[in-house]
């Protein structure tokens, strides 16, 4: 157990020092970028936030409550959970929540599933519940439900009985900006980090064949073009480069996240650029870096299936293969095919076009969280109560208890910082995916440790150092949250999903070679027609905004 | 059928048939011994496996162990039983009257009745106004909502009135003359003469209760009340990881979830397949001719 | 739809008062008073029918309204905003509407044409088989695929047309490519609708079996007793005494021309065969993965009951001209 402590201390003092060069050696201010936190609150239980809170003179509602009070609350359930409980007031994390609140919760799950249906027959139905998680997504937005009476207006509530959340709000210009609307409004309370949590989808790269080879680790476009030449060619490699579901990135390609396209000093799909907002896939680099994508194609470089792979198991099946030594992907996939094989593996960083130079997009998972965000419906009786309540888990002692759990049993103190026992990690009965909804809740609005506290990672180490490392990348280029009027957010999605479509289909086609890339200008002139001028000005007013607010 | 001596034209014909069905047998069955042996092998050579499936790949019974440990799959087969018994049951009622009634030729709203069925089945209001319609009825989150608003489907309703109405008239009239009443008729004559199409009805029926995930998915809240088809759907759901979220599984329970996902299929396909060889004795010919000559 | 309501409600000028006979006489109500004096148990059997059609169908139709509307589901139905058609407009606007309906109409059209015969000539088949035993295997294997839910058949099929697929190295012997054919934009259709009949022939051949049982054996004694070789009875019974089932089963099928589902086809298709795979279902679904919106898929709902009503009524019309076998 020491052993973990002992790793994990480290790296996070290493990603205090890592973000720390990350923030000055980017060009943009430090507070445009969302990866420049307040160095001080690095560490999972930071005190500072907590003890400002009571010093800015704690809260007015103080647990235990004495009246009886019982909120409904809507939360997805993940599968594993469902699994093991009928809800989630069987976990650990609300039990304790009850004990010390006094407040007795009844939680409403909607059945695991994708769409979002649930969530508007939820709201076609009328009596909503008082506490509505992913609140986000509400057709138009959390503003829209304010307006439409369906969730309360929190900006006076907050301040008042939020007093940890607010200060956390208070400690980060982008993190205060993210979680209110324009106008200033607050409609819900999101999960929100100290710092960015660690990038957690990037280059990775088997280092024995690079060994074999006596290759460095490649950094520029044309290091990767030989490296995967060479695995091809010496290796035998069948398709040397597999990132993984392609399903989700069809707009580059081949490219999730934006992995080569950056390359080309561009971002893969909408980015800001300074204060201007852009859009890759129109930009004179994204041809460029076609060209590039349909020579590699042509060469055998990439899978010459790569459309038609939307299946994890297809793709884990050539990484373990060998038909495939390097790929784009969470670390944390490449366990049941690499690690457990003992196949050694480093991370790579986006590649460059010279040496030298320094991408400036990259995955992101900001400090704000946008999908855990919990409202407080019109139909909620004690709505003070309820927001302290939700408050709780932006404190100190909350906060421990959704991303670690009980102390004592799912985790210990070692030298001032949570350490997760065998309870949670080595459970002969209970798996570490079922644990971290028993023992401790990792999606919640809470004040979040983010990869820091899953179980799921913790055991491989290596893999937090390579997400780490990658976070050192610029990520100037990445948009924050921007918040959008109903009527933009239905114009977008009106526009985009007819964008997106055609743009998928020819970026294919390019890279494929099936058509010319002659026809790229005609591409770009399809896409102006179809709207991507005035969706691109609808997201340049909202950055405005941003940046004004 | 007497056995009479056959034409060398008709044991050509049987041979060709017999092997023409026993490669389309080959190919049916296919799917079925896919799923089969992928739930009995090792996951991890299961992933890195492409190409046709002939025998598991290793052997482990652990995702069975999983999946009949699980309390959701014992529930879940208590609730669908539950669902399709009295659901089938109120199916064949409701059905079978309706069809009755629009297989009478005197009956006067017969054609009215008929378009009004048939409207139904191409024009709905849609996922809203149905849910609205069952949660005023207090029939949210109510077992009843997997009965009640599915309880008659048009569709079989008109295949049961072909039936029906295929049946010699001489049957009920001479059951008037003996002062039946037509409920009599229907049950005493009609459906003992019709076990074919009633038989393909309990079995439409019950396997759609059997198999039916969507109205549970949109009215029903509470867990413990889920049919086994919601259960398997969440599994085969939780699968299909998306690139975009954190990767949150260690490797062991990646490689189980494969394996859940098949074990999942037989334990809960497997029930309903063996419906069929019972119902199928009512496909006997001769049954209605019988009745008619007593 | 409304228009169909109506008629549903008043058939005064409809075949009810041909069927209950012309010399009867009387107003319409005076008739039915006197039908329902004469057949009051199928009145009493019909009432719980009507009722359920009516509460559980007919007042929920009323809601596909909000096709017209911008509808908010915290506001309801009657609070909503008035749009008048521009959801339909929006649809119809839509860059690629023509393909879309296109590819819908033709793959539907395709899976038709295959996947309703089949089934019946299986179950012909079948039907000659004399061994109880090889039947019964044959039938309840045929009936197989169609549990396995889509998701894993979409898996096996991703599977069998890779490059190294089974169903591609197959083909590739015969001159076919040897690279996945689900990349090949003229052959989705083909593997859309070939593998639906895998799934579903067997369960397909079910109805028709059932209906050749209840075939009366002393037409096949009497036609054997004729000298009728097998083929003979087969072409003057056997498909004579199914052919009802047939024609009601051909023509509801007809009306659902427009109506399918997204799924399967999401789960096929990839941008590069978007030209013959995209089909309304599957766009309405892109579109509502970015924004539910309940208004838009009711309109785009309502514009395929339109057009499958449509047909069905057609098909229905030349049916009962032809072969006098109708819906209604």
């Amino acid at each position: 157990m020491s052993r973990h402590a002992a790793h994990i201390s480290l790296l996070l003092a290493a990603a205090t020092v890592l973000t720390m060069a990350a923030g000055c050696s980017g060009q943009q201010k430090p507070a445009a970028s969302s990866s420049a936190a307040p160095i001080s609150q690095q560490t999972a239980s930071a005190p500072a936030a907590s003890s400002a809170a009571e010093e800015a003179g704690g809260n007015p509602i103080t647990f235990p409550v004495q009246e009886d009070i019982t909120f409904t609350y809507w939360k997805n359930i993940s599968a594993a959970a469902a699994k093991r409980m009928t809800d989630l007031g069987e976990s650990d994390t609300y039990k304790e929540m009850e004990r010390i609140t006094g407040v007795k919760i009844k939680f409403i799950h909607p059945p695991v599933g994708e769409g979002s249906e649930q969530f508007g027959l939820m709201i076609a139905a009328g009596d909503w519940p008082d506490i509505i998680e992913s609140a986000g997504t509400y057709t138009g937005g959390g503003a829209k439900a304010v307006e439409d009476g369906v969730y309360l207006d929190l900006t006076e509530l907050i301040p008042q009985y939020a007093p940890n959340y607010s200060a956390l709000r208070a400690a980060n210009d982008d993190v205060r900006k993210q979680t209110m609307t324009d106008d200033g409004m607050m409609w819900g309370m999101f999960a929100i980090m100290h710092q960015e949590n660690p990038t957690f989808v990037g280059p990775i790269v088997r280092t024995d064949w690079l060994e074999q080879l006596g290759l460095e680790m490649p950094v520029t476009m044309e290091d990767w073009h030989t490296m995967l030449t060479r695995f091809k060619n010496e290796l035998g490699a069948k398709t040397p480069y597999v990132p993984s579901t392609v399903g989700n990135f069809a707009g580059t390609g081949y490219d999730a996240n934006g992995m080569f396209v950056t390359a080309y000093g561009i971002g893969s799909d909408f980015y800001r650029e300074g204060d201007t907002v852009k859009y890759g896939p129109i930009q004179p680099g994204f041809k460029d870096y076609l060209t590039e994508m349909n020579r590699w194609y042509s060469e055998g470089l990439l899978d010459p299936e790569f459309p038609a792979k939307t299946d994890l198991d297809a793709i884990l099946a050539a990484l373990s293969s060998g038909e495939a030594g390097a790929t784009m992907m969470d670390p944390g996939t490449l366990d049941p095919v690499w690690r457990v094989n003992n196949i050694p593996y480093d991370n790579a960083y986006y590649p460059v076009l010279e040496k030298g130079q320094q991408t400036h997009f990259r995955q992101t998972d900001g400090m704000v969280t946008a999908g855990w965000v919990a409202a407080i419906s019109t139909k909620n009786k004690h709505p003070e109560t309820a927001v302290a309540w939700l408050d709780y888990a932006y404190g100190d002692e909350g906060m421990k208890i959704f991303n670690y759990g009980i102390e004592g049993k799912s985790y210990v103190m070692e030298n001032g910082k949570p350490v997760f026992t065998d309870t949670m990690l080595k459970n002969p009965d209970v798996p570490v995916n079922d644990a971290m909804w028993m023992f401790k809740m990792h999606e919640a609005p809470m004040l979040r440790d983010g990869a820091y506290s899953n179980p799921a990672s913790y055991g491989m180490i290596q893999n937090l150092e390579i997400k780490t490392r990658w976070t050192t990348m610029d990520n100037s280029f990445n948009l924050p949250i921007l918040s959008q009027t109903a009527e933009e957010g239905k114009k977008i999605s009106t526009l985009m999903s007819e964008i997106d479509t055609y743009r998928n289909e020819k970026v294919i086609k390019f890279i494929m070679g099936i058509e010319p890339l002659d026809g790229f200008d005609a591409y770009v002139d399809t896409l102006r027609q179809m709207g991507i001028e005035e969706v691109i000005g609808i997201k340049q007013a909202a950055l405005d905004r941003y940046n004004a607010k | 059928m007497a056995a009479i001596r056959k034409s060398a034209g008709d044991r050509v014909f049987d041979v060709c048939n017999y092997c023409l069905l026993i490669l389309l047998s080959v190919i049916f069955l296919y799917p079925m011994l896919h799923v089969l042996f992928a739930s009995f092998s090792d996951p991890a050579r299961l992933i890195s496996h492409r190409g046709i499936l002939l025998y598991p790949k290793g052997f482990t019974l652990t995702g069975y162990g999983i999946v009949f440990k699980d309390r959701n799959t014992l529930l879940g087969y208590a609730n669908t039983l539950f669902y399709m018994v009295v659901g089938t049951g109120l199916n064949l009622l409701l059905t079978s009257m309706g069809a009755y009634v629009l297989s009478r030729k005197s009956f006067m709203l017969k054609k009215a009745m008929s378009v009004m069925l048939v409207v139904t089945m191409y024009f709905s209001g849609g996922l809203i106004p149905n849910f609205l319609l069952v949660k005023s009825l207090g029939m949210y989150d109510n077992r009843l909502a997997l009965i009640l608003p599915t309880a008659i489907s048009a569709y079989n309703l008109i295949v049961m009135r072909t039936a029906f109405s295929q049946l010699p008239d001489g049957l009920e009239e001479s059951a008037k003359i003996d002062g039946a009443n037509d409920f009599t008729i229907l049950f005493r004559i009609v459906l003992p003469v019709s076990m074919s199409v009633v038989a393909v009805m309990v079995l439409f029926y019950a396997v759609g209760h059997w198999n039916g995930w969507f109205n549970a998915y949109i009215y029903l809240r509470t867990r413990t009340k889920y049919p086994l088809a919601l259960f398997l759907r969440e599994t085969l759901i939780e699968n299909r990881i998306s690139a975009d979220m954190e990767f949150t599984d260690s490797a062991e329970s990646f490689f189980t979830k494969a394996l859940i996902k098949y074990c999942t299929i037989i334990v809960s396909t497997v029930p309903i397949l063996v419906i069929y060889p019972f119902l199928q004795k009512y496909f006997a010919k001769g049954v209605m001719v019988g009745s008619l000559k007593g | 739809m409304s228009r169909a309501v109506t008629q549903a409600a008043a058939p005064r000028r409809g075949g009810g008062a041909r069927e209950t006979g012309t010399q009867n006489g009387g107003s319409f109500f005076a008739r039915l008073l006197r039908d329902m004096r004469m057949n009051r148990y199928i009145y009493l059997m019909a009432i719980p029918v009507l009722a359920y059609f009516i509460l559980f169908h007919y007042i929920p139709m009323g809601g596909a309204v909000i096709a017209f509307m911008d509808y908010v589901p915290a506001k309801g139905i009657l609070a909503s905003k008035w749009v008048g058609f521009d959801n339909f407009i929006s649809f119809f606007t839509s860059f690629q509407f023509g393909r879309l309906l296109k590819n819908t109409i033709l793959l539907s059209l395709l899976q038709l044409i295959w996947g309703f015969p089949l089934p019946i000539l299986l179950a012909l088949l079948i039907n000659e088989v004399h061994s109880p035993r090889f039947k019964k295997g044959v039938q309840t294997i045929s009936y197989m695929p169609h549990f396995i839910s889509l998701v894993v058949i979409c898996g096996i099929i991703q599977d069998f047309t890779s490059s190294e697929g089974v169903i591609t190295q197959l083909f590739s012997l015969f001159g076919g490519p040897d690279s996945n054919l689900l990349l090949k934009p003229e052959l989705f259709r083909t593997i859309y609708v070939a593998s639906g009949v895998w799934q579903e022939c067997g369960w397909g051949s079910i109805i028709y079996l059932s209906a050749m049982s209840a075939i009366d054996p002393g037409l096949y004694e009497a036609a054997l007793i004729d000298g009728a070789n097998r083929f003979k009875q087969l072409v003057h019974i056997t498909i004579p005494c199914i052919l009802p089932t047939i024609v009601i089963l051909f023509i509801m099928r007809m009306g659902n021309v427009m109506s399918l589902g997204f799924e399967k086809v999401i789960l096929l298709y990839n941008p590069n065969i978007y030209e013959t795979a995209d089909i309304i279902s599957s766009y309405v679904y892109r579109r509502g993965l970015v924004e539910f919106d309940y208004s838009f898929s009711s309109a785009v709902g309502l514009f395929n009951s339109v057009i499958n009503f449509a047909l069905l009524v057609t098909v229905n019309r030349i049916s009962s001209k032809v072969s006098e076998i109708s819906l209604w």
